[in-house]
């Protein structure tokens, strides 16, 4: 049973879920402070095996995949964790609409450490978006990520992050990759969190799997967020894509780490990374880095920080635009990655947080 | 009877510091199609972006007047709102996809005019999904900024060069999209250097002349490119 508080603070969380685009009661779970409220899964998904499951509660009942799994290039244990989510979804299931997962803060002074383990097997392909946001100001939310995508397997994972501005993020998702297997990483942050540090492994493990990496980072305010991206081409023919599109206004700071690192033969890589300041005494670095053992690995990178030209605001301006629309529309442009191949209703949620993020005002 | 709807009077623009446009009179009719020709430097581009308001082409003198109202000192947004328009000889590369970029101007005009029509009419449904006006070709660059006017239907409609750097194909076409625009009441000043476009177009109006800043009186759009064409700009300038 839950407490009345408990029961607001969840009602609240779905609505807030709701209208960021993550419809959990389609297929999801809410994690609240450090429990899953709240758990969904269509009976038609149940009927193909997929688990779906708080991750204690996985430990103990599907403990064979769970050990064969679970912190393999993650450090650490379920007993620091107090929750997170199980997804294992078998052999050649193809499930196309996403599951949604969110991460709340609803406490003062919580510290939320989570734990996630994603296992798509051979043949098998989904879709995970997660939201994560807060209630309240004050609080600290510290996750791990484990996702395992078999051969021949497709995962895409979409992450939202909205936080307020006392809440401090760290977060560290390990991605294995198996022959063929393929990986996609949106990553939106839109809040004016105090300090995120994120880091993200991609170990391609199986020839000629594939991954793609898109960060859309914007901060307003003072937040200090620093991001590190590794890639680890392992072996034959993988390849990975890198883009970063990073916004800053006010005196927010974005530190954003990408790596490449090319062990294989016919390993291709690329990173593109564009920075674009509006505010004074904002701070944007990028740190792009290509680095190769194989003498036919392609290793590319790009990257830039500009600022809005004079010649593009004036162009749209005698289009009809006033100024302040004339930056919302090229800071708009600037975000956009060209991701595709998303399901009809995450573009969409995308998109508006895009839209949204284009017109804050500094 | 005639209507007037654009009237530049006395117009003296100076940009870098330097007076580029003097004592300039222009008047465009509504539904007609006047042409400004004039060699390379003379100042044409110069005139245009001073009407539209650019911020480096400063007015120092004369008046401006929009279906009768003063907008010589509005900023080019509202002179595009009140029904002002220019077609850039060379739009900057934009990182916006056409498609959003046309979908937001569309959105300021309302919604009379459909953008898919307009994108049919000008051949560029391959291109919207691209960085506007980067990596495009001559043709499709034109093409392009027409179709923001399109979407805008303005009252006035300035063409700076639309035919420049474009394969006769695609002229035929700029011309008969000109006329269309024309014909539904819109005035049009057009730059244009080459006479293949205005042979082909059937609403031609007055023909002005610029020559190092002075621009000509009005006079017949036909004879004057017929001799332009024929002799080049020293002769009409002599005569
Ligand atoms: N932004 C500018 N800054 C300085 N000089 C300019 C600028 N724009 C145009 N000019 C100068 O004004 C003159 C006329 O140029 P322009 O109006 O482009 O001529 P046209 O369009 O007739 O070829 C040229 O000498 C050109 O160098
Ligand atoms: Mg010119």
């Amino acid at each position: 049973m839950l407490s009345n508080d408990a029961n607001e603070k969840l009602t609240e969380a779905l609505g807030k879920a709701k209208e960021l685009g993550i419809d959990v009661e389609k297929g999801g779970s809410i994690v609240l402070n450090e429990t899953m409220l709240f758990r969904r899964l269509s009976e038609e998904l149940e009927k193909k095996g997929i688990i779906y499951t708080e991750i204690h509660e996985a430990a103990k009942e599907y403990s064979d995949i769970f050990e064969k799994h679970a912190f393999m290039k993650v450090r650490g244990s379920l007993k620091e964790i107090d929750s997170g989510v199980f997804l294992y979804v078998p052999r050649g299931v193809i499930l196309e609409k996403p599951i949604f997962n969110c991460f709340v803060l609803g406490k003062r002074g919580i510290v939320q450490r989570i734990y996630n383990l994603i296992i798509i097997e051979d043949d098998s392909k989904a879709i995970g978006l997660s939201g994560c946001f807060t209630l309240v100001n004050e609080a600290i939310h510290s996750s791990l990520e484990e996702i395992h995508v078999g051969s021949n397997a497709s995962f895409t994972k979409v992450m939202l992050h909205n936080w307020l501005p006392k809440i401090s993020v760290s977060a560290f998702t390990a991605v294995q990759l198996g022959r063929g297997g393929k990986y996609q990483d949106i990553y939106v942050n839109y809040s004016e969190a105090r300090s995120i540090s994120f880091n993200t492994r991609i170990y391609h493990e199986g020839d000629y799997s594939a991954s793609r990496a898109d960060q859309i980072i914007a901060t307003s305010g003072t937040g200090d967020l620093k991001y590190s991206t590794e890639v680890f081409l392992s072996r034959k023919g993988t390849s990975s894509q890198l883009i970063s599109r990073l916004l800053s206004r006010d005196r927010g700071k974005i530190k954003s780490k990408t790596k490449i690192v090319a062990e294989e033969k016919e390993t291709k890589g690329h990173i593109d990374c564009k920075g674009m300041l509006l505010g004074d005494g904002g701070e944007i670095s990028t740190i792009p880095e290509l680095s190769s053992m194989s003498s036919d690995a392609e290793l590319t990178h790009e990257a830039s920080i500009g600022k809005i030209k004079k010649e593009e605001l004036e162009y749209l301006e005698t289009k009809g635009f006033t100024e302040e629309q004339a930056i919302s529309l090229l800071v708009r442009g600037f975000l956009e990655t060209g991701t595709t191949g998303l399901p009809e209703s995450i573009k969409n949620s995308i998109d508006n947080i895009l839209e949204r993020l284009s017109r804050a005002k500094g | 009877m005639p209507q007037k709807i654009l009237e530049v009077s006395n117009l003296t623009v100076e940009v870098g510091g330097k007076i580029v446009v003097k004592n300039a009179n222009i008047e465009i009719e509504r539904g007609e199609i006047s042409v400004l020709l004039g060699p390379n430097g003379s100042g044409k581009t110069t005139m245009l972006k001073a009407i539209m308001g650019l911020s480096d082409y400063k007015i120092v003198e004369g008046k401006i007047l929009l279906d009768s109202v003063d907008i010589t000192s509005l900023p080019p947004w509202e002179r595009a709102r009140m029904g002002l328009a220019l077609s850039y000889q060379n739009p900057p590369p934009l990182p916006i996809k056409m498609g959003m970029l046309l979908e937001r101007i569309s959105k300021i005009y309302g919604k009379e005019v459909n953008i898919t029509n307009a994108v049919n009419q000008t051949v560029i449904t391959h291109l919207l999904e691209r960085d506007a006006f980067s990596g495009f070709s001559g043709g499709e660059i034109k093409r392009s900024e027409l179709t923001t006017i399109l979407l805008s239907k303005p009252k006035v409609a300035l063409l700076d060069e639309p035919d420049s750097g474009v394969d006769v194909e695609s002229v035929r076409k700029i011309a008969k999209l000109i006329d269309q625009l024309a014909e539904e009441g819109t005035g049009i000043l057009l730059v244009t250097h080459v006479g293949l476009l205005a042979r082909y177009l059937r609403r031609l109006g007055k023909g002005y002349v610029m020559m190092r800043g002075i621009v000509s009186p009005g006079g017949d759009a036909r004879k004057i490119l017929k001799i332009v064409l024929n002799e080049g700009y020293e002769n009409l300038y002599r005569r």
